[in-house]
C-alpha cells in the first residue's frame, strides 16, 4: 500500500511555492510580451479590407482569421495578408485586385461570424480609391488604351484631352475592376514594367496630387 | 481490432478533409476557428474571450455559438482535444508515447506538479495580452491556425503559383511548438486550459472504474490506466472526480485496461 500513501502525499493540489508562482507569472508575462511585440514590431502596410470592414483597430480586434470570407469570395479577390506584408495582420483578409475584383455581392459580410465585417449599403461602400500610375499606364506612356474608362461600372474614370484616364475620386468606390482588367502588365511586360497602370490604394494613402 | 488511436486519427483527418472540401467548394464553413454557417457555428471559445477583451464589446452575435460550444462540452467534455484538434493529430501521428512517459516519470520523482498549472498561466497571459494590445494574440501563434495556414499556403503555391514565406515559417513554427517545446498540450496550450475549466460542466461519457473488476482496487500493483492517460488522471483516486474535467475522452484508459474495468457512464 506504499503506493497509495505516496499518491495521497503527492496530492492533486501541490503547494504553490514562491518559485513555482514566479515561474507561472513569468510564463504569463512571456505571452503578454509576445502580444506586444507582434503589435508594435509587426505593423507595416495598410491594407484594403473587404466591404463593411470596421476601422482598422476594431477590425483587428474582431478578426479571428477563420478564412470564411476568403473562401466565399466568388472572384477570389479576398486573399490573406502574408507574413512579409505585416506580422500583426498575418492571415487576416485583404483585397487584391489581380486575382479578382469586388462585385459587391456581400457574401463575405454574410459569412463573417464575428462582425468584423458589418452589413453595409452598396452605395456606402468605399474600399479604397483608384489611382492612375503614370509610369505604368499604357495610355500615359504610349497612347490608345482606354480599357479602364470603358469598364468602370461607376463612371468614375474620365479621359483628358489626350485620351488618358483620370479618376474622379468622388465616384470611385474602390471596387478594383479597373485594376483587375488593366492590361498594362501584360502589354508592357517586355519593357520590364510589371505594375498595373491603375491601382486601388487605401483611403488616406493616396499619393499627393501633382498640380 | 482497430486501435482507438487510429479511430482518433481518422476522425481528425475527416474534419480536416471536410474543411478543405468546404473551402474548395466556396461553401464558407470556415476552419476550426469558426466552423459552421451563419450564426449556427462552433466558434473557438478562446477566440471569443480574446475578441471580447480586445474589442471591449460583448459580441452578442456569437452568444449562440458559445452556447453550442458549452452544450457540446456538457455532453462530450474536452473531446475536441483528442478527436479534432490538428495539433493532437500531428502529435498522435508523428510522436509515440515514449517522450511523454519519461516526462511523467521525472515529474513523479520530483513530487511537485505545479507545471500542470502552467497552461492556465499562458491562458491568463493570452487574455491579458489581448486586452492590452487589442487583438486576439494567441490566434497569431495557435497551432490550429498555423496548421490551416500551412495548408492554404500549399494551396496558393499550386493553384495560384504564389509561393510565400508562410510555406516555410508556418510549418517551422508549428514543429517548434509541438515537437521542440515538447509538452504543448499538457503545459502550454491555453485552449486546452480553457476547455479544462469549462470541462467541469461535463456530465456524460465520464470514465469510471468498476471496483469489483479493477486489479488495483483489489490490491494488485496496476496503474495501467493512469499511465495511459495523457492528462495523467488517476481514476482510482478519490479526487479523480475533479480532475475528470481534464478528460479528453481519448479512451486510452478504456482500451488499455487489462480487465476491462473502465466504463463510460452516461
Amino acid at each position: 500500500m506504499g503506493d497509495q500513501e505516496n499518491r495521497i502525499e503527492r496530492g492533486f493540489n501541490p503547494p504553490l511555492t514562491r518559485r513555482a508562482l514566479l515561474g507561472l507569472v513569468g510564463q504569463a508575462l512571456i505571452v503578454v510580451g509576445l502580444g506586444g511585440s507582434i503589435r508594435f514590431l509587426g505593423q507595416k502596410d495598410r491594407f484594403l479590407r473587404p466591404p463593411g470592414a470596421l476601422t482598422e483597430g476594431e477590425f483587428l480586434s474582431l478578426c479571428i482569421k477563420c478564412q470564411k470570407c476568403q473562401e466565399v469570395c466568388p472572384t477570389g479577390a479576398i486573399t490573406p495578408v502574408l507574413l512579409t506584408e505585416g506580422v500583426a495582420d498575418v492571415s487576416t483578409p485583404k483585397l487584391s485586385f489581380r486575382p479578382g475584383y469586388c462585385n459587391l455581392c456581400m457574401r463575405c459580410i454574410e459569412v463573417c461570424p464575428t462582425g468584423a465585417l458589418q452589413p453595409i449599403e452598396e452605395e456606402a461602400v468605399r474600399l479604397g480609391v483608384a489611382e492612375v500610375d503614370k509610369e505604368s499606364c499604357v495610355a500615359w506612356v504610349w497612347v490608345g488604351c482606354t480599357k479602364c474608362y470603358e469598364e468602370c461600372p461607376f463612371d468614375a474614370i474620365a479621359l483628358d484631352s489626350n485620351q488618358r484616364p483620370i479618376v474622379d475620386a468622388s465616384k470611385c468606390n474602390g471596387c478594383g475592376l479597373c485594376e483587375y482588367i488593366c492590361p498594362s502588365s501584360s502589354l508592357r511586360s517586355y519593357t520590364s514594367a510589371s505594375g498595373k497602370g491603375i491601382v486601388v490604394v487605401p483611403i488616406g494613402a493616396e499619393r499627393p496630387r501633382e498640380s | 481490432m482497430i486501435k482507438i488511436k487510429t479511430v482518433r486519427v481518422i476522425t481528425a483527418l475527416i474534419v480536416i478533409l471536410v474543411t478543405l472540401l468546404g473551402a474548395a467548394c466556396k461553401a464558407g464553413y470556415g476552419t476550426i476557428c469558426s466552423f459552421g454557417a451563419g450564426r449556427i457555428s462552433f466558434t473557438c471559445p478562446l477566440g471569443f474571450l480574446q475578441m471580447v477583451l480586445a474589442s471591449r464589446k460583448l459580441l452578442p452575435q456569437l452568444w449562440l455559438s458559445v452556447v453550442l460550444v458549452l452544450l457540446s462540452i456538457v455532453i462530450l467534455g474536452r473531446f475536441f482535444c483528442a478527436w479534432i484538434c490538428p495539433a493532437a493529430l500531428l502529435r498522435d501521428v508523428f510522436r509515440g508515447k515514449g517522450a511523454s512517459k519519461s516526462r511523467k516519470e521525472k515529474r513523479e520523482q520530483k513530487g511537485t506538479t505545479w507545471a500542470s498549472y502552467s497552461r492556465y498561466a499562458v491562458l491568463g497571459g493570452a487574455l491579458l495580452s489581448s486586452f492590452l494590445f487589442g487583438f486576439p494574440v494567441f490566434c497569431a501563434v495557435c497551432p490550429i491556425g498555423l496548421f490551416f495556414g500551412s495548408l492554404f499556403a500549399v494551396n496558393r503555391l499550386f493553384f495560384a503559383q504564389q509561393p510565400s514565406l508562410e510555406l516555410l515559417l508556418f510549418p517551422a513554427l508549428l514543429a517548434l511548438e509541438l515537437f521542440v517545446l515538447k509538452s504543448w498540450c499538457r503545459s502550454i496550450c491555453p485552449l486546452g486550459a480553457l476547455l479544462s475549466i469549462i470541462g467541469s460542466l461535463n456530465r456524460f461519457f465520464r470514465p469510471t472504474i468498476r471496483k469489483d473488476k479493477c486489479l488495483a482496487a483489489q490490491g494488485a500493483h496496476c496503474r495501467v490506466c493512469e499511465k495511459a492517460c495523457p492528462e495523467e488522471i488517476d481514476l482510482l483516486n478519490d479526487s479523480a472526480d475533479s480532475s475528470l474535467s481534464d478528460c479528453t475522452k481519448c479512451l486510452e484508459c478504456y482500451e488499455k485496461c487489462p480487465v476491462k474495468a473502465i466504463k463510460l457512464t452516461l
